[in-house]
């Protein structure tokens, strides 16, 4: 009896602890499969059109080229804004010991529309030059309020308009030199905007994903910036010159801009408005939904089993104790209700060892962060719990129906 | 006015929702019973005796008619109402005995206090007095499965008188024992009788039987 009741508790903490690890498991599909999506509508890449520059894919860039292109594309009717969107040089530090460094730029453009989440300080004043943002991995060897010279190596300036100069990342030239100042750390669970697409056709996460997510940059001791200003005075931005991002004029529809772009162009460069990256997301995505919905059925469904298999074989096994209750001044419900409160604390421990397994691996196999971006943990933890409740709830339900439909007559049988 | 410990008025019971699967167990059941009587309800198997006895001991309830205890219907009660009726007022030996196995005597027999509603300051005096009286006192610490069917017989009515109930209800509470104990058995419900309780005994045993003021035969769900 004693090895029987403690193996039945047993079964059932671990059905309990499956029950958190896969719930959350599924949410965190879900979440990931639509927080690309969210995340991407609240930086308002959805009144964004991106054209991926491929004729200027040569080694060394045509400058003249790009820069022209860029002219052409302000020109084309609808067009709002357009600049070209990022870029990633290398640098080092005079004054200190960094590794792996990597500086990523934006424009203007982006830097007013596109919010990091910060685990601490500020996001960047466009107004105010040289302030940058600092990767959570960069965090360990710089901190907010540092001011920090970083020399640019070996790199030109192509003179732009408006006394914009962009750095030429590909030939021999002077090296620049700033002094910027960190003013937030990033999260590394913040979504980035990149121009630098990584399947074709290009997808909602190429323009927009995690950086720990993409094993490019995952680690790095990236400093984001927006327009610097070098030592003797130069404006100067980081520039890819292939991917251009661009907005529409107001009433003006992305696919109006889209069309007056692919006749004014005349390129074979892919311009994509946020809902054909959408459609390419969801033709490689869509299963995920599914699978998460798939995931959800199955444990709701295993766990029923066992918790059920475990209860009614138990209140079988308890027959003359319940019978003995029931004829001595219990109700039906109570007799039922006792013998599934029993298992209450394997219940509790096994949510408790569930949630301990998913705080050790929820970097590695979760992707919570867009709960984590939006809620504080005990938020988190209450809206798990009653989730999980919820899911007991339906697991039980259906126990209780059954038990409930039978009498006390069926237990007094040997 | 006499008042019964029982009544049932035109009482039916019938099993089964469909038309077809239905099994009428009780009909027109008329029947009173009066304080500190000694009933015995004999009847071949599948008679309707069990089946009465579950009715009258608010386990169950009829069809139709009405089912008065002390003078209150308890048809029309809740679940939670029967629920006390069945902790005070009545107490319950049956053929298997409906002990609990893995527990001791005393833990048996304490079990009608897990559910009243008032805190009974003398319970455990209570407890030995009647494992006194039914003469399993000296068991008392040990498992119920550790006794032979006699002893769990005596606790099962130890526990039955535990709460101080009017009302006692047997459901052959001799038909798993030796005749040596049964003759036990019965003299132990003869005092009980006779110390006021009203028994109800569902028994196949004449000498059961005999020892009653009054035998009811069911035959087909109807009393003859």
């Amino acid at each position: 009896m004693i090895y029987e009741t403690a193996l039945s508790h047993l079964f059932i903490l671990v059905a309990s602890a499956a029950l958190v690890v896969a719930g959350v498991y599924a949410l965190s599909l879900t979440i990931n499969y639509y927080g690309i999506i969210m995340e991407a509508k609240e930086q308002g890449l959805d009144n964004k059109i991106v054209i991926y520059n491929h004729d200027n894919m040569t080694y060394p860039p045509d400058y003249e080229y790009a820069l022209n292109f860029l002219e052409r594309v302000r020109a084309t009717d609808g067009v709002g804004e357009a600049e070209y969107l990022d870029s990633v040089g290398t640098f080092f530090m005079t004054d200190r010991e960094f590794p792996n460094p990597m500086l990523m730029g934006y424009s203007a453009l982006v830097n007013s529309g596109f919010e990091f989440d910060l685990i601490e300080g500020d996001e960047i004043d466009t107004e105010n030059m040289n302030e940058v943002l600092i990767s959570e991995s960069a965090s360990e060897y710089l901190s907010v309020g540092d001011e920090i010279r970083i020399t640019l190596p070996s790199h030109g300036l192509i003179e732009g308009e408006g006394g914009i100069n962009y750095i030429d990342l590909f030939t021999q030239g002077e090296s620049l030199e700033f002094t910027v100042k960190i003013v937030g750390v990033v999260s590394n669970d913040s979504y980035l905007i990149s121009g630098q697409t990584v399947s074709f056709p290009s997808r909602l996460d190429d323009v927009i994903y995690k950086q720990s997510e993409r094993g490019d940059f995952e680690g790095d001791n990236v400093v984001l910036a927006g327009d610097l200003i070098t030592d003797d005075g130069r404006v100067v931005r980081l520039s890819y010159f292939e991917t251009v991002i661009v907005t529409a004029e107001r009433g003006t529809s992305l696919k109006t801009v889209k069309k007056a772009l692919s006749e004014s162009l005349c390129t074979s460069s892919n311009i994509i408005t946020y809902d054909e990256y959408l459609h390419n997301y969801e033709d490689q995505f869509g299963g995920m939904k599914a699978t998460a919905l798939k995931y959800v059925f199955s444990i709701i469904l295993v766990s029923f089993m066992i918790f059920a298999s475990v209860i009614f074989m138990k209140f079988q096994r308890r027959k003359e104790e319940i019978m003995s209750y029931y004829l001595f001044g219990a109700t039906w419900n109570w007799c039922i209700v006792s013998s599934v409160l029993m298992f209450i604390p394997a219940i509790v421990t096994g949510f408790f060892v569930g949630s301990a397994i998913l705080v050790r691996y929820r970097h590695s196999y979760l992707k919570l962060s867009l709960i984590e971006d939006r809620f504080i943990s005990w938020q988190v933890i209450l809206g798990i719990g009653i989730g999980y409740l919820i899911l007991i709830a339906l697991v039980m339900a259906p126990v209780f129906i059954v038990l409930n439909r039978s009498t006390y007559k069926k237990y007094r049988e040997d | 006015m006499e008042e019964y410990a029982i009544e049932l008025r035109n009482v039916a019971k019938i099993y089964g929702g469909r038309k077809e699967s239905k099994v009428t167990a009780l009909s027109n059941i008329d029947l009173k019973i009066r304080k500190g009587e000694f009933v015995a309800i004999c009847g071949v198997s599948g008679s309707g005796k069990s089946t009465l006895l579950n009715l009258m001991g608010c386990l169950d309830k009829p069809t139709s008619g009405e089912i008065l205890m002390n003078g209150r219907d308890i048809t029309i009660l809740s679940s939670r109402a029967r629920a006390h009726i069945r902790n005070r007022e009545t107490g319950f030996v049956l053929q298997d005995f409906g002990l609990i196995p893995y527990r001791t005597a005393y833990e048996n027999v304490l079990i009608p206090f897990y559910f009243s509603d008032k805190r009974v300051k003398d319970k455990y005096s209570r407890v030995e007095r009647v494992m006194k009286q039914t003469g399993v006192y000296d068991l008392r610490n040990r498992r119920v499965s550790k006794l032979s069917g006699g002893e769990k017989q005596r606790v099962a009515i130890a526990r039955a008188l535990v709460n101080e109930p009017g009302i006692i209800l047997a459901d052959e509470p001799t038909g798993a024992l030796d005749s040596k104990t049964k003759k036990e058995i019965i003299k132990l419900f003869a005092d009980i009788n006779e110390q006021g309780k009203t028994l109800i005994v569902v028994t196949h045993d004449k000498e059961m039987a005999d020892a009653a003021h009054r035998v009811l035969n069911i035959k087909d769900g109807h009393i003859e």
